[in-house]
């Protein structure tokens, strides 16, 4: 069974047509890659997965129940993680609060415990910075725990975003545009980086990405949209030759 | 058990030193001073229980003042009306009263409006804040347009204080934990909080709550410390005037609430000699505050951060 299927999901903003009969399968452990030309509605289709806009119609399951129409925390809870585009970190917090911030759902600290420093309650406490360091270090960021988010140099916004995704413990991860605005160093890095995570962690990954190189490079499975609408999918190999991709991406042959 | 105690030693202890402080200041201050110091600590607990809410979670309340009256005026009724008399113990049952009332009132006005995103909270709260006024003007029970005359003494410097500093401390602590950074997230980025999984409608009715709660026990202490209450001790102004000790010290910044409402709460004293120009020169001094340090007096930051920054760079 499919760990997460849409299925005919339409969205219109007043007369615009933002995404239509948009389908979607993703498996566990599977690495999957959507891409298309700008205002193409790759955006609008994770904000769809994610609660921020519900579909007018269509169905989302994740696992044996269907979240559409859940809240976005709520579908978090279920778990589906993401980054956003232009990245939203929260800026003014530190590296490791910005981690802790999105352990809060899946701790059992009573307020009270807290308050009153109950040995419970600080072991629970132990517990989850010990699991927010870890998380740092896996994005090879806890030499910076203790820098606000703000300061943060481009790159390293983009890992930390990802590191406080994973802190929700999601079986799905949905990364938008990660290696947008880094250099072909960097980027290198971060494919391996987006592939230990998959591994490691277990999860699905489902990836927007401009960069062609990278996204055929990583992706088992490729979904093209173009104008709200799924053109092609399939594994990288048959999206290159895929005429209607190259139509979209090169325009019509003269 | 023991290791609660053992946690809490510190705390504990501070709090039962504040009845010994308490006994020993009359000898080297006069009541006006000692009125002063106490009207400090009260205002110590208002700044920082609306830092919780304004400062912290970002959500601004105009209407501390209002939760303040709740609790003045619950607080006063169980000591002078359900209390009875001679039984110990009155005026920490007054306070817990008074805080559940004002806290119970932050939940009714906090569910419809803190579910939505914006400004909402501010105007709800600018006119709860007056419903309440005109509520109790109106409530003869309470003294109406009279005021509340004949509520007992209870409430003394050590009582004050004890409150304030359990409430600096339960509020750091939970702030400053992981159950408090999701309330920072809030602030931060509402969407991108939501998305990780926090549930924003509930952290910030809860915050909201919270906040609420100390405002209803400064209340009861003012309440109980000067015996009579009245509905002009709870205006707009007063919400105004605690939301600038907010600013004033930093959104977000315990320390800076504190500083500001000692600042303030010593700043129209010193002024006296002004008489009529009192309220032109703390307007200017705000206005200059604001023009030279923009983020308030401390920014987001604590002063101990500060200092073991300095202590860092002076190494």
């Amino acid at each position: 069974m499919a760990l997460l299927e849409a299925r005919d999901c339409a969205l219109s903003f007043g007369g615009l047509r933002a995404v239509s009969g948009f389908g979607l399968s993703v498996d566990a452990g599977e690495l999957i890659g959507l891409i298309g030309p700008n205002g193409a509605g790759k955006t609008t289709v994770f904000n769809l997965l994610t609660g921020v806009y519900v579909p007018d119609s269509g169905d989302i399951r994740f696992g044996d129940r269907s979240i559409t129409g859940m809240a976005p925390h709520q579908i978090n809870r279920c778990g589906i993680a993401r980054t956003f585009q232009g990245i939203r970190l929260f800026p003014n917090l530190t590296a490791f609060e910005n981690v802790m911030a999105a352990c809060e759902h899946r701790s059992d600290l009573s307020m009270v415990g807290t308050v009153a420093r109950s040995p419970g309650a600080e072991a629970e406490r132990r517990r989850i910075e010990a699991e927010c360091l870890a998380l740092l270090d896996a994005v090879d960021l806890a030499d910076r725990r203790d820098t606000p988010a703000r300061s943060l140099p481009y790159g390293l916004q983009r890992r930390l975003e990802i590191a406080r995704a994973l802190a929700t413990k999601p079986k799905l991860l949905l990364l938008d545009e990660p290696a947008a605005g880094t250099n072909p160093r960097e980027k290198i890095e971060l494919m391996e980086k987006i592939r230990w995570l998959r591994d490691d962690f277990g999860l699905a990954i489902l990836i927007i990405e401009h960069d062609m190189k990278l996204i055929m490079e990583i992706c088992e499975r490729i979904t093209v949209l173009d104008h709200g609408e799924v053109i092609a999918v399939g594994c990288p190999a048959e999206i290159k030759s895929d005429p209607k991709v190259i139509e979209a991406y090169l325009g019509e042959p003269e | 058990m023991p290791s609660l105690v053992r946690a809490n030693a510190a705390l504990l202890i501070g709090v039962a030193l504040m009845w010994p402080l308490g006994a020993a200041l009359p000898a080297v201050l006069n009541a006006y001073y000692l009125q002063i110091i106490v009207y400090i600590g009260i205002n110590i607990i208002l700044a920082v229980s609306l830092n919780l809410i304004n400062g912290v979670t970002g959500q601004f309340s105009l209407g501390h003042a209002g939760f303040m009256a709740i609790g003045a005026y619950a607080s006063a009724a169980v000591t002078m009306f359900a209390w009875p008399s001679g039984l110990p113990g009155g005026l920490w049952a007054a306070l817990l009263a008074g805080g559940a009332a004002a806290a119970v009132a932050g939940l009714i006005i906090g569910i419809p409006t803190l579910r939505l995103r914006g400004d909402y909270l501010a105007i709800a709260t600018l006119g709860f804040g007056e419903i309440i006024r005109v509520v109790i003007v109106n409530t003869e029970s309470v003294g109406g347009a009279r005021g509340l005359f004949g509520i007992p003494s209870l409430a003394s410097f050590a009582s004050v204080y004890a409150c304030a500093l359990i409430c600096v401390v339960l509020l750091w602590r939970l702030v400053y934990s992981p159950k408090g950074i999701p309330l920072a997230a809030i602030r931060e980025d509402e969407m991108a909080a939501a998305a990780m999984g926090i549930d924003t409608t509930r952290l910030k009715i809860l915050a909201f709550m919270t906040g609420s709660f100390w405002a209803g026990v400064a209340g009861g202490l003012f309440a109980h410390f000067i015996g009579y209450i009245h509905t002009n001790s709870f205006t707009f102004l007063k919400s105004i005037e605690i939301v600038t000790m907010v600013v004033l010290g930093g959104m977000g910044s315990f320390s800076g609430a504190i500083l500001a409402a000692i600042a303030l709460t010593v700043l129209p004293e010193l002024l006296r000699f002004g008489a009529e120009y009192r309220m032109i020169i703390y307007s200017i001094l705000l206005i200059v505050m604001m023009l030279t340090r923009p983020r308030g007096l401390l920014g987001n930051r604590e002063i101990t951060t500060w200092l073991s920054s300095k202590l860092a760079t002076a190494r």
